[in-house]
């Protein structure tokens, strides 16, 4: 009877594989031209095509006779391992959302405070000191060294003073 | 004559106050990543690559440079002292290296890894100074058909040589490939797969890929345990090789030195796959290979020289050619692309100034790495007592903030945020990151030669074999294809 026996390669060739397709449906929604004026959706639909053949390879190679694989590792490594992908993860996406709003410092510092104190926890002290220096640090290199402009948010009003400028 | 008065004029480059600063910089910065286990110098150039865009090409080359051949020399360290290796190609050291450090000879070991790495650097920034002009004079016969079958062949030897699964790599790069569909068409500029998201008129930069696929993949990996280290002790006073380690291991740079730049240029041939084949070579060729895995110091001499020279190999196809064999490659080719400089065949005449200030400066940069690595070596064992806890913070934070300084776009650090899960995910599950890098870089350039082959031909594949060049580089690929897929085959009938 035929079985899964790999479960990782069997999904891992249906999410390709759907890319796979994906890719092949807006080629075709696109000009294909002719061999002598190749046009956009020539090369997209070669590439899809080829990403759903690999991908079906895959998946059907998962499937067997024989019994599930055993020797793979456990998909986590940790029983905490979940939660600490999360948090940084999470930790992450708040960022970004709040990068420009209440500025590049702040959130900078809030993040490193954040991660320093969650995955491996980091006495308080440290953490914030550790924070604050690598955002001072940030601070020099890309605003003052190399001229980028990073949002202050609500920071924006406080001149850092001649000291940094 | 000709290639002294380059090498002169490619020293007074490399001598520069600033080119001299950065190279610095990057040995410096390559032999931290190379002692930090978790870190490779393919997350690495990713992290620093949005710099690069702020300081001019040659130093910016100069320093990515020192990060890749820096990296090999660091991780050494690494894998003598703690039997971690710091990056992939050093993982072979640490066979014998532990063993020599566990017997006390941790000095011993790590002076002769610096000391074959020096010599296999130097032998191969000089190959590379004979080597890389005649073959870059040799590819000025290279059409549009032969670009597309030498590059086909590139991403078909690097799918099958570097990868334990061939399929799966096959997959990647033709997902990267896939990514660098998105964005403008390259003949008539159209925005393909853009979904009406306007930061991807320009396509998948390569900066938020390389950054979230090695970069915070490789954080969110390693903070799933947490890592606990012993670190043998060493000091510079017994880091000198005695005589006889010299006479035990001379033989074993010289073989690593040659089949390190080999293995170099070749397509997919990496310093990994160097260093794995020298430890082999010795091991074979030695009167005592008993010994090998007891603390034999041929067996870090022979693949440490190699994995160095193989740095400096893999700069061939790139600076002659355009061809990056290797990710590592293809993200100094999407550098030079950043700052509009189009490696390959004219490179040399157009940039003299880089081509040789560039290697000048990586001879420069191995005598740097030679008095990093000896005498600084208490501040890298230091180092490696660094908890991994306080540096992924850092880590992830540089990832963030280094993409936004490239385009000022919330929306690529998004994408930062969702390569790195994507890749995490799919290391996993066992898919090699480094053949979508070069997918996404080799796939429109392959695109581009096919299309621009077509129309030469008038819609006429022929044009493929017609010509002697393309005709042998494809008759190899479907050669290394068909084999690939024989051995796939094969497996899948062993296997119950």
């Amino acid at each position: 009877m035929i079985r899964l026996t790999n479960i990782r390669d069997f999904w891992s060739g249906i999410v390709l594989g759907l890319l796979g397709l994906v890719e092949c449906i807006g080629a075709f929604q696109m000009p294909f031209g002719s061999l002598d004026q190749p046009d956009d959706g020539f090369m997209p639909l070669w590439v899809g095509a080829v990403m759903l053949v690999l991908s079906a390879l895959l998946t059907l190679r998962s499937l067997g006779q024989g019994p599930v694989s055993v020797t793979e590792p456990p998909f986590w490594l940790e029983s905490k391992s979940p939660i600490r992908i999360a948090c940084i993860l999470g930790a992450m996406s708040v960022y970004l959302i709040v990068f420009e709003g209440i500025g590049f410092a702040l959130a900078t510092f809030v993040l490193l405070v954040f991660l320093l104190r969650t995955i491996d926890p980091v006495p308080w002290r440290f953490s914030l000191l550790m924070g604050l220096s690598v955002t001072a640090f940030c601070v020099l290199l890309f605003q003052v060294w190399l001229q980028v402009q990073l949002p202050m948010g609500w920071l924006s009003g406080w001149r850092m003073g001649p000291w940094i400028f | 004559m000709d290639i002294l008065s380059n090498v002169v004029n490619g020293l007074l480059v490399s001598l520069e106050p600033s080119n001299l600063f950065f190279c610095f910089i990057g040995c410096l910065f390559g032999t931290l990543i190379g002692v930090l286990p978790g870190l490779g110098p393919l997350a690495a150039i990713a992290f620093l690559l949005p710099i690069t865009y702020y300081i001019p090409v040659i130093p910016a080359m100069i320093m990515l440079a020192g990060i890749y051949y820096g990296a090999m020399y660091g991780g050494s360290t690494t894998s003598i002292l703690v039997n971690i290796p710091g990056e992939a190609a050093s993982c072979v050291t640490c066979i014998d290296g532990y063993q020599m450090a566990r017997q006390g000879r941790a000095g011993a070991a790590l002076g002769i890894a610096a000391i074959g790495s020096f010599a296999a650097g130097t032998f191969g920034v000089f190959v590379l100074m004979v080597l890389a002009p005649p073959l870059a004079r040799f590819s000025l016969r290279f059409g549009p058909p032969e670009y597309a079958a030498l590059l086909l062949l590139a991403l078909v030897i690097i799918a099958t040589i570097g990868s334990r699964d061939r399929v799966k790599a096959f997959l990647m790069l033709a997902s990267g490939a896939a990514l660098g569909m998105i964005g403008p068409d390259p003949v008539s500029g159209n925005a393909r797969f853009s979904l009406g998201v306007r930061e991807l008129y320009d396509g998948v930069g390569i900066a938020p890929l390389a950054i979230g696929l090695f970069g915070v993949s490789e954080v969110l990996l390693n903070a799933e345990i947490i890592l606990k280290q012993e670190v043998m002790k060493t000091s510079f006073k017994d880091m000198l090789p005695t005589l006889r380690d010299y006479r035990a291991s001379w033989a074993a740079i010289v073989r690593g030195s040659g089949l390190g730049f080999f293995i170099g240029i070749l397509p997919g041939g990496n310093p990994i796959v160097a260093s794995f084949l020298s430890y082999g070579l010795e091991k074979k060729l030695s009167s005592h290979p008993e010994r090998f895995g007891q603390g034999a110091i041929e067996g870090v001499a022979g693949p440490e020289s190699a994995n160095n020279s193989a740095t400096s190999g893999a700069f061939i196809p790139l600076l002659s050619m355009g061809v990056p064999n290797n990710a590592v490659m293809a993200l100094m080719l999407g550098a030079m692309m950043i700052h509009g400089v189009v490696p390959g065949p004219q490179l040399i005449d157009k940039t003299p100034q880089l081509f040789w200030g560039v290697i000048v400066s990586m001879y420069i940069g191995n005598i740097m790495l030679l008095a990093l690595n000896l005498p600084l070596i208490g501040l890298w064992v230091q180092l490696l007592r660094v908890p991994y806890r306080l540096l992924f913070p850092v880590i992830l934070m540089f990832c963030l903030v280094g993409v936004y300084a490239i385009n000022y776009s919330i929306f690529e650090m998004f994408l930062v945020v969702l390569f790195g899960t994507a890749g995490y995910l799919l290391r996993k599950v066992d898919f090699d990151m480094a053949p979508i890098i070069m997918g996404l870089i080799i796939g429109p350039m392959i695109e581009t030669a096919i299309r621009q082959s077509l129309m030469l031909s008038r819609g006429s594949f022929t044009i493929f074999v017609s010509r002697p060049i393309a005709l042998i580089l494809l008759a190899v690929t479907i050669l290394v294809l068909a084999n690939a897929f024989l051995k796939i085959r094969r497996l899948n009938v062993t296997s119950p």
